[in-house]
């Protein structure tokens, strides 16, 4: 292994030796080592990438939207990889970093000190591997609790969830046709909902999806749904919560993804009337394929 | 040792690496046990892969322009296209992003690029911090956002407005920056210029040559590829490792991130905001904390209904100039004490911007 990690030898000949010299010394996989690590981590990642895609993996982590653009990404790095390897092969020819490469004039500016540059092929393409390594290593499932513990603030979401339902009553009457009794809802729907019309929303037979959620030092026979609204990466995900009453509570993991179904109530708040969900029914269900709203 | 065929090297490095690989694996996957199914860990590991596999696209296509840029342009064809005139070229280069739209991760190869073949230290780095804020679909999704709210008109705007006016500025503050070579990493070094530049008047709006011109017009030409398949190829190499050279500061920056969204609580920063002048300097923390993407913080700032207007403002404006991740890609071009110099500029200018426009608009009533 410490093969791995030894310092390149650099092809470039220190001054005293001929340089044709200490060429002949070196073994080709010396030479090419700094684009064999760079082929090796750019296929890497476009593996990773199509793999992702392929399997639907990319939803825990982007925005359906921006899917087909991390696939492209995936078979433009594959291919780049193959270019190296196929260069390297057929013709010889390093762009980086060899000298029986001409470079013409753009010699010694050329992508990092020369010298460098085979060690600096290898540890940049290990650092670029270290996130794929790190991922093989402590896979995730989702942002949980503890997320929502980090990301959660006193913010106030009716500007956002409003504007996303502008036209609650077609989103409604749609999810009326989908579900019957209790249409489900996003929780970012019912909170908008609530906020825009008290009076329709009181009482009105909704259902909604997320995970448990506990506020330290609440109170046993309520809970917060949770789910985490993604704009355009989870790294901005925001939770959207979504107050429960429900006197088996208690039962209930936190984290544990459920379907509750209940009726809109409201309390007085310092800001107005709070919207919460008393409950008529809470099951257990598996993570959804999408987490997010 | 004894002379090997390539074959037989091969060879024998896969049978010394596989077991070895092997057993650093399995001992990679005991010593992290501990760590799986951690919270801690789940959303590190989510929110590092999610920061990379949004920037890696925008990476790669600043790569490739960035290559192109390389293969098909001569340095005397780049510098032509920039204004002679010193206020003019730093404006240009500011305004430059709505024509060439990249978002933050993407134009840092484009900018190192540029700067190789010549153009001015000071342009280039008004380019870099406009660029992410001027671009189209960053504007388009900045009002999205911002919709149907008394904001609606005001932030888009003054986001445009401030963010081309600091732009500007730190660039003329670097045209008093010495001696611009000893400021930038070897990868963004001007390259040595064949021929003098040409000394007559500057043509602002010069367009570019055709390539396929170009390379048929004299000693100039002759560094780059001349046939379509060779430059197709010097193309696809040089992208390769423009990716592989920037993309290792995103990853490290994007760690950096990822810890931080990770163990730092949202609440303690936000709880720190009680003034004007504390909520812009909450904001800028933020900013620089979460590391997102301009075409999605909008949508975090419009979500912070709690701070003024200013406060969100610095928060849209700082965030596309600097943050961790970006922190960290500056440092595949520019040396630390341009960085630092870029930094400070950037924080100052910022905060006396938001400032001023909190205190106007508390004035006129809209803050």
């Amino acid at each position: 292994m410490c093969a791995l990690f030894r310092p390149a030898e650099s092809p470039r000949a220190p001054t005293g030796a001929h340089p044709e010299d200490l060429w002949e010394e070196t073994t080709w996989l010396e030479r090419h080592r700094g684009i064999l690590w760079r082929a090796a981590a750019l296929a890497l990642w476009g593996g990773t990438l199509l793999w992702f895609y392929h399997a639907d993996r990319l939803i825990l982590y982007l925005r359906s939207t921006y899917h087909p653009l991390a696939a492209g990404a995936g078979v433009v790095l594959l291919a780049l990889a193959l270019v190296e390897l196929l260069n390297l092969a057929f013709r010889h020819r390093a762009p980086d970093c060899c000298p029986e490469h001409d470079h013409g004039d753009h010699g010694e500016a050329e992508h990092g000190d020369g010298d460098h540059a085979h060690s600096q092929g290898r540890l940049a393409a290990l650092i670029l591997i270290l996130p794929l390594i790190i991922n093989a290593l402590v896979p995730s499932t989702g942002l949980t609790s503890y997320a929502v513990g980090k990301r959660a603030t006193d913010i106030d979401y009716s500007a956002l969830t409003s504007q996303m339902t502008a036209d609650w009553e077609a989103q409604l009457a749609q999810a009326k046709q989908l579900s019957g009794e209790y249409p489900e809802l996003t929780i970012a729907q019912i909170l908008g909902f609530a906020s825009q019309d008290v009076e329709r929303a009181r009482g009105m037979k909704v259902s909604c999806v997320g995970f448990v959620y506990r506020e330290p030092g609440a109170p046993p026979e309520r809970f917060q749904v949770v789910r985490f609204r993604m704009w355009c990466c989870a790294a901005d995900a925001q939770p959207f919560h979504l107050l429960v009453m429900w006197p088996e509570s208690a039962s209930l993991p936190t984290d544990q993804w459920v379907r509750v179904r209940g009726v809109i109530a409201f309390t007085q708040g310092q800001g107005g009337p709070q919207p919460y969900l008393q409950a008529d029914g809470v099951e257990g269900i598996k993570a959804p394929r999408n987490q997010y709203m | 040792m004894a002379r090997m065929s390539v074959g037989q090297r091969i060879a024998f490095t896969a049978t010394i690496l596989v077991p070895a690989l092997a057993v650093v694996g399995y001992f990679a996957w005991f010593f992290s046990a501990p760590l799986r199914g951690r919270p801690e860990s789940q959303v590190f590991v989510i929110v590092l892969l999610s920061i990379l596999f949004e920037a890696f696209p925008f990476v790669l296509i600043g790569a490739f322009a960035a290559a192109a840029i390389e293969v098909l342009m001569t340095p005397e064809q780049v510098q032509r296209l920039v204004p002679r005139n010193r206020l003019l070229s730093v404006v240009m280069g500011a305004l430059l992003g709505v024509l060439f739209p990249v978002c933050e991760c993407g134009v840092i190869p484009v900018v190192r690029r540029l700067i190789r073949k010549g153009v001015p230290l000071p342009a280039a780095v008004s380019y870099l911090l406009a660029a992410p804020i001027v671009n189209p679909i960053v504007i388009v999704s900045t009002i999205i956002a911002f919709r149907g709210g008394s904001e609606s008109l005001v932030v888009p705007v003054l986001r445009v407005t401030l963010g081309v006016g600091i732009a500007v500025i730190v660039g003329l503050l670097l045209s008093w920056v010495g001696h611009a070579e000893d400021l930038l990493q070897a990868g963004a070094r001007p390259q040595p210029s064949p021929t003098p530049l040409p000394s007559g008047e500057g043509k602002g709006e010069a367009v570019a040559d055709p390539p396929g011109e170009a390379a048929a017009t004299g000693e100039a030409a002759a560094a780059l590829p001349a046939t379509g398949w060779d430059r197709a190829e010097a193309i696809l190499a040089h992208a390769a490792v423009e990716f592989v050279d920037v993309g290792r500061f995103l990853v490290l920056g994007s760690v950096i991130a990822a810890s931080t969204q990770t163990f730092v609580p949202r609440q303690m920063l936000l709880a720190l905001g009680a003034n004007l002048p504390a909520s812009i300097l909450v904001m800028m923390g933020l900013a620089f904390v979460l590391s997102l993407c301009s075409e999605a913080d909008a949508f975090v700032a419009r979500s912070f209904v709690q701070f003024t207007t200013a406060a969100k403002l610095s928060f849209l404006v700082l965030g596309p100039m600097l943050d961790i991740k970006l922190l960290f890609m500056y440092l595949s071009a520019f040396r630390r004490r341009l960085i630092l110099t870029i930094v400070l500029a950037v924080v100052v200018l910022n905060f006396g911007a938001g400032l001023i426009v909190g205190l106007v608009l508390r004035t006129i009533g809209a803050g």
